[in-house]
This record gives structure tokens, sequence and C-alpha cells, in this order.
């Protein structure tokens, strides 16, 4: 009890700190931002179908990948009426960003940053996704994300690959994650832990997909290709381009609904949609061969445990950089995407950290003038908010752009040590 | 020649080029006569160009009618007595008539922005470098706002940039100088700076707050001198100074002395079209009218002046790094005012520019009432444009700093934006084409529009 105390007495202000930010974000999830929003009958309904003994995938479809349904049931087991159903939905949501907040103190100090001025981020980006944060089961798949970078981070390899098996079971997209692992674990010369590690990510995902799979064959592959087959979404970067031709008059795009979401209908909008796949594939091997390259610079391949915080940094700026690459390479970029980047802001290192921060905020918040605030303005193609949605994208292509120039940060995470170095 | 690839002369060539690519596609659009005041500005150039300060009822009934089979309507003539007199304030109008005269009134807007790039150029590379100079310039040109106005040449928006910020332009230069200049150059300047100041309150009459805060910082920095014995000195310059200002205000009040019978009588006074702070038929007081401007044109503001983006967070970095050593318990930086270009008087000063721009347009009820989200951002956002030059003042030396990478890829983003944002815009064949009515706007009345969800 006496070291407790020591501890605690050390780290005062720290406690107070993260206890400060912590009943900030109680404060707005619960009283700041008003939960439900139209994906919660979908998601109530799945929970209610599963606890009423029907096996998804085979007796009804689901668009998502098994480990999300477990995030559906979870409120559902406390508050099966609708309503109350978003209320305990929404504080399921409040304990996954609260873990991402204490993880972001443990990495802030790690990398030698503010942790005062990582929580800050971190809770200004909350602010300006808005509603978006807490209406969309996407705040758990980050913050697994983010989990896995952090015990990746530590050294504790085959944790982090069993979070990104979790986290790619609960939404795709943090499969990501897999080749920057791979690139780091065999740079450094890891052989054994690779393979281990490895194993230990094939047995997750076929563990927790095998049940679902054998439920419904059909159904479940469907809802990992599900989103190949969609049209162009009227907010993908490809769309915003055609939209702002379109308001020079330099070719024709129109919003119709599609079968999952409002799309484009322009006579470049098929032949765009059907390559995209090759271009999101191109851009992410790309931002891999650039990682792969860019530890040339590391002369001593190290064996520590755990790596250096220098280089956690930089993996921690691909990871970002490659979630975000592929949002603007997809033909899709729903609103909630910007929740896939919200844990990873505030650990953004080099350079560029303070513009990507102030651009991060400015699109976050924009994306939430577009949807939900004004959405049916952006389908009647009011010029506002075309220009809005082209700001927002070429203004997360800045971003990608300058991740992409940092150099490695293997010498200062942090002005900290950069002021030590001086 | 291989002296042009050196500094500063690199810089000159880059900004060259940049004004070059502007004054171009500027040049090439077609003019839509997108908004009502277009047409206004139009006519009332023609009829000025006549000598017609009034017109009678016939020639106005002609000159209604000429406009409504173009698809549009002239409004901004109001009735005084039996005649019928231009709503807005001259100044631009007395501009552009010997370019109209001469059959080149796009003329007009090109030697505003030449002056206005000139004298941007002259004092950032005065406040601190030709580097710091020529990303200011190439900000400044390419916001969308600027270029869309430059663009749009019977329309006073532009000039009430151009005039404001040479003038504002001349007076800070003049004031960083001040110690310099030779008397005679140095009142010149100050008189002209002073003259052009006057001059954009002929052109826009809200530019008189920005004319205000310029005033007060001449009699404030004038005062302290005072005590220091300068008094004949700061004589001269208060001559210089007034009798700039002076010479556009009797002009203008013997314009409204002329045209509505009083010299302190404006066109708004017979049309109560333009009320800031309240709206006289829903009876919105202030609070409503900011909360609404605040709540509705942050986005049409930031999509228009994506340089915002730059001088909002440069605006903070400059004020906390100024105000940090002062704070209890901080000591003064070994390497001293991180902003030496700017002391004090000069920030003060943009910062009174600045608000005396937004903090009046943020009141004015007609941008309220728009359902901002339909509307096009120019029609909303170009009131705000004589804020565009101490923007441009703030951002152009915390952007320097960065490094070259970063300062490239924002540089050419914000070229980009400005760009694709000035064609979108001044491409639209008719901004206010949908069948909005000033009263069912009134009435929040929400039309379908075009492009449907098919």
């Amino acid at each position: 009890l006496k070291q407790f105390w020591d501890v605690v007495v050390k780290n005062k202000w720290l406690i107070l700190t993260v206890a400060i930010f912590a009943l900030g974000h109680i404060l707005l999830f619960t009283k700041g931002l008003e939960s439900g929003g139209p994906d919660m009958e979908t998601y109530h309904l799945y929970a209610s179908r599963i606890v009423n003994h029907l096996a998804p995938y085979r007796d009804f479809s689901v668009e998502y990948p098994p480990g999300s349904l477990l995030v559906f049931l979870i409120p559902f087991h406390f508050a099966p009426d609708l309503t109350a159903y978003g209320h305990a939905f929404t504080l399921e949501l409040l304990a996954f960003d609260l873990i991402g907040l204490l993880m972001i103190t443990l990495l802030a100090r790690r990398f030698k940053v503010s942790v005062w001025v990582s929580l800050l981020i971190y809770t200004l980006s909350m602010l300006a996704i808005n509603i978006i944060g807490i209406q969309r089961y996407d705040m758990v798949p980050a913050i697994i994300t983010l989990a896995a970078l952090c015990a990746f981070s530590r050294g504790h390899y085959k944790t982090a690959w069993l979070l990104v098996a979790l986290g790619t079971m609960t939404k795709l997209f943090p499969i990501l994650l897999v080749p920057l692992f791979l690139i780091y674990q065999w740079k450094n010369q890891r052989w054994q832990s690779l393979l281990a590690s490895v194993g230990v990510f094939a047995i997750a995902v076929f563990w927790i997909a095998l049940p679902f799979y054998n439920m419904g064959q059909q159904g479940f592959i469907k809802s990992f290709t599900v989103q190949g087959s969609r049209n162009l979404q009227v907010e993908s970067t490809y769309a915003s381009v055609l939209l702002m031709g379109a308001g020079m008059g330099l070719t024709q795009a129109g919003v119709y609904q599609g079968p999952m979401s409002f799309d484009l209908e322009s006579p470049l909008a098929k032949p765009i949609a059907k390559e995209t796949l090759l271009i999101m594939a191109i851009s992410i091997l790309a931002v891999c061969a650039f990682y792969f390259f860019s530890y040339r610079g590391f002369k001593n391949p190290h064996l520590s445990r755990p790596p250096p915080a220098a280089e956690m940094a930089h993996l921690f700026n691909y990871a970002f950089l490659i979630i975000l690459v592929m949002m603007l390479t997809n033909k899709v970029l729903s609103p909630q995407y910007m929740v896939w980047l919200y844990p990873l802001v505030p650990l953004i290192t080099g350079r560029a950290r303070h513009p990507v921060w102030l651009i991060f905020v400015v699109a976050s918040w924009l994306t939430w003038y577009i949807y939900p605030a004004n959405y049916i303005d952006l389908i009647n193609r009011e010029q506002t908010l075309v220009s809005a949605l082209f700001l927002r994208n070429v203004m997360l292509v800045l971003m990608a752009v300058w991740l992409l120039g940092e150099p490695r940060t293997t010498e200062g995470a942090s002005r900290e040590q950069r002021r030590k170095r001086g | 020649m291989p002296k042009l690839l050196e500094r500063p002369w690199r810089y000159r060539v880059i900004a060259l080029v940049g004004m070059l690519l502007a004054l171009l596609i500027v040049t090439l659009a077609p003019q839509h006569f997108s908004e009502l005041t277009d047409w206004g500005y139009l006519y009332a150039t023609e009829n000025f160009s006549h000598g017609r300060l009034v017109i009678n009822d016939s020639l106005h009934r002609e000159q209604v009618t000429m406009v409504e089979e173009q698809g549009s309507e002239l409004v901004n003539y109001v009735r005084v007595g039996d005649n019928w007199a231009f709503e807005k304030a001259p100044g631009y109008v007395f501009y552009l008539v010997p370019f109209y005269l001469l059959h080149l009134p796009k003329l007009g807007n090109t030697l505003l922005a030449l002056g206005l790039v000139a004298i941007t150029y002259l004092l950032l590379a005065r406040l601190k470098d030709e580097k710091v100079a020529v990303i200011g310039l190439l900000l400044l040109i390419f916001t969308p706002a600027c270029l869309s106005m430059w663009q749009r040449f019977f329309m006073d928006s532009f000039a009430a940039l151009a005039f404001s910020g040479m003038g504002g332009g001349l007076y800070l230069y003049y004031n960083l100088e001040r110690a310099r200049l030779k008397p005679f150059a140095g009142g010149f300047i100050l008189f002209m700076a002073a003259l052009l100041l006057g001059w954009s309150v002929m052109v826009r009459y809200s530019n008189a707050l920005i004319v205000l805060v310029f005033g007060l910082h001449f009699l404030i920095s004038r005062a302290w001198g005072w005590e220091r014995d300068q008094r004949r000195f700061i004589l001269q310059e208060g001559l210089y100074f007034g009798l700039g200002t002076l010479i556009p205000l009797l002009l203008v009040m013997s314009y409204q002395q002329v045209v509505f019978g009083s010299p302190f009588l404006t066109g708004y006074h017979f049309s109560h079209s333009a009320t800031f702070a309240w709206n006289p038929i829903l009876n919105w007081t202030g609070g409503l009218i900011i909360h609404n401007n605040l709540r509705d044109l942050w986005v049409p503001l930031l999509v228009g002046y994506p340089l915002l983006l730059t001088a909002l967070p440069a605006m903070g970095i400059i004020l906390f790094q100024k105000i940090r050593p002062r704070l209890p318990g901080k000591r003064q930086p070994i390497s001293g005012d991180p902003w030496p270009e700017l002391d004090r008087g000069s920030l003060i000063l943009i910062f009174g520019w600045i608000l005396a721009v937004f903090g009046f347009y943020v009141m004015y009820q007609q941008t309220a009432i728009q359902m901002a989200t339909r509307m096009p951002f120019m029609t909303l956002i170009r009131y705000y444009l004589p804020a565009a030059l101490p923007l441009t003042l703030l951002a152009a030396p915390v952007l320097a700093r960065l490094s070259r990478r970063l300062l490239f890829s924002i540089v050419m983003t914000a070229i980009f934006l400005g760009l694709c944002f000035y064609m979108q815009s001044s491409l639209t064949q008719n901004i206010t084409g949908e069948p909005e009515t000033a009263l069912l706007l009134y009435l929040g009345l929400k039309f379908p529009k075009g492009g449907k969800v098919s």
C-alpha cells in the first residue's frame, strides 16, 4: 500500500490531468452528445435477433464481421428497449474511449510528448467528430487498433497480433496493421517472434470466424465482400472531385440512393468505381514500400525489448497513414471512418504534428457539418456543401502527403528530446 | 539571366508568375452578373458616366425592363422624391466611370489588384523578408473570395478590399519606415494612405470602422510621441493624415447632399435594406443574428477564405508567444521576442482591422436569414473580403517558419483550392437563380432544388 501511495504521490499531477480529461469525456458522452441515430436500430435489430435464437449470416444477413455482434449484444443484455439500448451503447463506447484515454497517456509518456497536449487533442478530436463518434460502433475497432499498437510498442508482439485479429473481426480496417508489423519484425530480425505472431493472428481469426462460417457460409463471406460491390459513395474522394468538376461544367454528376448509401451518378463514376480496388491496393503497397525503405537508416537493427520509442513513434505515423490512404482511395468514405483515426491523432510525431492535428480537427468538424448536419444539401449538390466536401478531402490528402514526407523520427519523437539534444 | 534564380529575384519571379496566372484566369472567366447587385453597379456606372447621379422614373423603368429581359432584377435603385438614386456608396462607381468610358471596365479591378499586390509585397518584405512577401502575396491573391470578386468588376467587394488594403498597407509601411523616410516622401505616403483609406469608405460605408481603427491608432500613437517633444513633426503628420481622409469624406458628403438632400443621408436610409444586429421584419435581436451567423457561416467562410486555416492558428500562436513572457513566473526567452517583425502597435492595428470587419459583419442580419448551406458561399462571405489582407499579414510570417516541404505543400494547396473554388463560383451562371425571393427567404421557406435524388 505504501508503494502504491508513493506512486500516486509521485504522479499526482498526471493522475489529476487524466482524471479531469476522463471526467470531460464522461460528461461529453453522457450529457453533451445525443445517443441513438439511424444505425442504432440496425444494431438493436441484430442483437434482438440473436437473443431470439436466430443465427447471424444464416437466418438474417449482417453487413459487419462477426466480432461486431458482441459489441451489439452487450448493451442489449442491459437494455432491450431501443431508446435505453442507445444509452447503453453509448456507455459501452465510453468505456472503450476511456481505455483509449489511458493508453494515450501511457504512450505519450513513452514517446516523451506532453500528456496534457495529447489528451487535449484526443478530446478536441472527439468534440469535432461529434455524434458520429457515439452513434456508430467504429470506436471499438479504433481503440482495439490503438491497443494493438500499444502492445506492439511495449514488445508484446503476440498480444498485438491477437488484438489485430480481434479488430479485423470487428471491422476490417485493422488488418492494415499487418504489413507494418510484418515489416518491422522482419527488419529487426525477429524471425521466431514473427512466425509465432502470425500464427497467433491466423488462429485467432480462424477461431472467431469458423463458427459463423459454419452457420452461414454465403452470408458470412458476403459480410466481407458486400462493400466491394458498392458504387462511388457521394463523400468519397473520387466523388468529391467529380462533383467539383460538375460544378465547373467539366463533367456531369448526380446523386442517387444506392443500396447502402447515396452514390454518385456520372459517366465517370462506374469506370472509376471498377478501378478503386486496384488503386487502393497500389496505394497501400506504396505506403508499405515507403515504410520498408524508411528503415535503410537503421544501421544496427536492435533486438531490444521493448523497441525504442522513436521507432514506435515512426510506426504510429505509418499506422495512421496507411488507414488514411485506405480511406482516401476507397470508393466509400463514410463519416464514421474519421473515428478510425481518432485515437491515433494525438500520437502523431514529427514536424507535421501540429498541422496534422489542426487539419484533423477541422476535417472532422467539416465531416460532421456535411453529415449529419446538412446531408440533404450535399445530396442536392448545393455549391457550399460540395465545396466543403472537396475542402475536407483535400485536407485529408494534404495530411497524407505530410506524413508520407515525414522523415524517420529515430532521434527525436518529441520536442523535449530535440531540446535535450540542442 | 542567372540572377533571376538567385534570391531575392527568385521570389520576385514567383510573385510575378503568380500574379500573371491570377490575372489570366480572372480575365478569361466570363462575366455572369450572378447577383442582383452586379446589375445595380452596371447601371449606376452607365448613369454616372452620363453625369446622371439620379435618374427619372421613365429611365428607371426602362432600365428595370432591360434587366428583367436578362432574367434578373434591378434592385439597387431607391426612390428619392420624384427620382431614383443608387442605394450603395458611390466610390467604386466614380472610380469605374473612366474605365467604362474607355470600354475597359475590367481594367479597373486589375489596376486595383496590381496596386494591392505591390503594396502587400512591399509591406511584407519590410516586415520580414521577400520570402514572407511572396508567401503572403500568393495566399492573398489565390484566396477564392479575392479571385472571385476581382473577376466581378461590376461589384464593389474587391475595391473595398483593395482601397482599404492599399491604404492600410501604406500606413503600416509608413509607421515602420517613419524614422528613415525623408519628410516629403513620408508625408506623401501618409497622405496617400489616408486618401486610400478614406476612399475605401466611399466604396463601402462599413469600411468606416476600419478607418476608425487606423484613426485611433494614429491618435494614440502620436499622443505618445507628443510627450517626447516631437510636436512639430506630429502636427505635420496630422495635417497629411487629416487632409487625406478629408478629401473623400467631403466628396461623399457632397454627393449625398446632391442626391439625398443631406450630407448625412445615405441610400440605405431610403431602402432600409441593410440592418445590423436587428432584423426589422422577424424582430430578431443582435444575439440571435450573431448566433445564426456564427452557426451557419463558418463553413462558407472556410471555403471562401482557406487562408483562415492558417491565419487563425497564427493569431493564437503569435498572441500566446507575445503574452507568454509577461505571465507571472515566466522568464523572457533567451532568443527574445519571437515575432520582432510584428511590434505591439502593428499587431494591435492588424487585430483591430480584422475585428472591424468580422465583428461588424457577424451582426449582419442579411447573412443570418439566408439558408447558408443553400446559398452559394460567395454570396454570404464576400462582405468579409476587406479582412483578407490583415489575415495574410498574420499567416505569412508563421507559415514562413515551417519546413520547406510543409510550406511548399501548404502554398500549393492554397493555390489549388483557390483556383477550384474560384472556378466553381465564377463559372456558375446565376447565383441567385433559384426561385427564392427576398420575401420567401424572410419567411424561411425552403424550395426543392435542382439535382434531385433520382
